[in-house]
């Protein structure tokens, strides 16, 4: 990447780690540079959690009335008799789909037979460990860990596969400090 | 004749003041732990640190060779343990660079934290608060005097922290940390420690053949407790049960794999203990540690002693929570049932 300033499309790729390591690290190096490209930076940073957050709360289930209108709906539609059920079924819109949805079950509900729940998603418990320590740092005479994390681990910041692969550990200061 | 009796008599008397230099009133033991915090902003110096953490599973240890150069570009260099040898640490202001030798990668992390005045001052009214600090018998440590301070606990008596303080740069040169039994928790030492203030600069510098990584960055974590409880986004929890002199200190919210993960950290001005909890269905992996199983009350829990620290994890009212502090395990678990009553 041939890059003087970091676009702001960039940032945000760079913010949300969808860049290549070559050019997350380009940026990285660029941005510890750079007074200007931090800031602008740290504002897309605290605009992205903004964004989380705000998404988060306005996040709404249907108001009651709609739910019940589409129940009144399903509910007074005029009943069909069996022959016209079965027909409707058979149309090719209708019967391909499920056909599909069928062979789909059928495959994945033998497989399922003979393998063993999927992973539940975990938060690596270094994490936490690290994280304690990281904040503890204005303790006074604090310890810390004697062996530091990001030396330890595999991934960077000692979170985890899981954690690092999001990459996404977006610290919201609180305005009123 | 009697003029050179005057004389002689003044001269008798300024050399009587001279061997007996008028007595200086002893420094409060507070006011020499508050330089000694401040002391490396102002002091340089080279030298060898031994760092070692106690459990009862596990302990850690460490050797690095340090220079630090004042106020804030320090370089840390390993010569143990074995798989760290050859590493080095370089800090330079709240950015750190770990340079790891084995994997050819820089991993930069800052942590704006580090120097965050307000939250050193809080932290330190909350130590005077909770610890009587008394001097200890004076020591010699490398042929120089040092001063010993005791943090005795004011609720339980107890000496928590002793700290040994160079008398002439007020540098903390060793340290140790106890838990509520006596039992050593955690160790510091300085060896071969040199003042100097001809470190060069170049020292601190980063190699630039390095591929770098970025690690994780922290901004001034909020002392507001209560606006992040309310801003976590689901119905968070916090402990109605805190052992003596401890109280919130900061917190911060994290998204890791898209989940808002809530930290609450409390503390009484030495020992600490952090809160996490999340709302998802997102439990914390302990699989490359080795888990033991306990109960918070009636629910099922798991916990890993990493040296003196103890991470507590459990699931309760559709929270997923984890304790994390150089606590023992049975007052975790006190804390613990204290979050959802």
């Amino acid at each position: 990447m041939n890059l003087q300033h970091p676009t702001q499309d960039q940032l945000i790729d760079y913010i949300h780690r969808e860049l290549t390591p070559a050019d997350d690290a380009t940026i990285l190096m660029h941005i510890e540079a750079c007074g200007a490209c931090r800031a602008q930076y740290e504002i897309e940073a605290r605009l992205s959690e903004a964004l989380r957050v705000h998404a988060r709360a306005t996040e709404r289930d249907l108001p009651a009335g709609v739910i019940n209108r589409i129940w009144d709906a399903v509910d007074t539609a005029p009943a069909l008799s069996w022959s016209q059920r079965l027909r409707a079924t058979l149309r090719p819109a209708i019967a391909v789909p499920i056909a599909a949805m069928l062979a789909v079950a059928i495959y994945f509900g033998a497989g399922a037979t003979h393998r063993a729940e999927g992973p539940q998603a975990t938060i690596d418990a270094a994490y936490y460990l690290d994280d304690h320590a990281a904040l503890t740092s204005t303790v006074p005479f604090g310890e810390g860990n004697a062996v530091p994390s990001q030396l330890r681990n595999d991934q960077v910041g000692g979170a985890g596969q899981n954690v690092v692969a999001q990459a996404a550990v977006i610290r919201t200061a609180d305005a009123t400090r | 004749m009697q003029l050179a009796s005057i004389t002689t008599t003044l001269a008798l008397a300024l050399l009587a003041l001279q061997s007996h230099p008028p007595v200086q009133p002893a420094e409060a033991p507070g006011a020499l732990l508050r330089q000694a915090m401040e002391a490396p902003s102002n002091t340089s110096y080279v030298g060898e640190v031994q760092t070692l953490r106690f459990g009862a599973q596990k302990s850690d240890a460490a050797i690095y060779r340090i220079e630090h150069r004042a106020p804030d570009l320090t370089r840390r260099w390993y010569l143990a343990p074995q798989d760290l040898y050859g590493d080095s640490i370089i800090s330079r202001g709240e950015t750190t660079y770990s340079i790891d030798v084995n994997r050819a990668r820089v991993v930069v992390t800052r942590d704006d934290s580090i120097d965050d005045q307000v939250a050193q001052d809080d932290n330190f009214a909350l130590l005077n608060a909770n610890y009587v600090a008394v001097y200890g018998p004076d020591e010699t440590l490398d042929g120089r005097p040092v001063k010993i301070v005791l943090l005795n606990n004011k609720h339980t008596g107890e000496t928590t922290m002793r700290v040994r303080i160079d008398q002439q740069t007020k540098l903390v040169v060793s340290k140790e940390q106890y838990a509520s039994n006596g039992s050593l928790v955690a160790q510091t030492r300085f060896q071969a420690l040199r003042y100097t203030n001809s470190i060069p600069t170049a020292i601190f510098d980063v190699p630039k053949t390095m591929p770098r990584v970025s690690g994780p960055s922290r901004g001034i974590p909020s002392n507001n407790l209560a606006g992040l409880v309310k801003s976590a986004g689901f119905a968070a929890q916090g402990p109605k049960y805190l052992p003596e002199g401890f109280v919130p200190a900061a917190g911060d919210i994290a998204e890791i794999k898209g989940v808002r993960s809530l930290h609450l950290l409390y503390s009484d001005g030495i020992r600490t203990v952090s809160l996490f909890q999340n709302a998802k269905n997102v439990a914390v992996d302990m699989s490359r540690y080795r888990p033991s199983d306990t109960r918070v009350e009636n629910n099922d829990a798991q916990y890993v002693q990493e040296g003196p620290t103890t991470l507590l994890a459990w699931s309760e009212a559709g929270l997923h929570l984890a304790l994390v502090g150089d606590l023992n395990l049975e007052e975790l678990k006190k804390i613990a049932a204290s979050v959802v009553p």
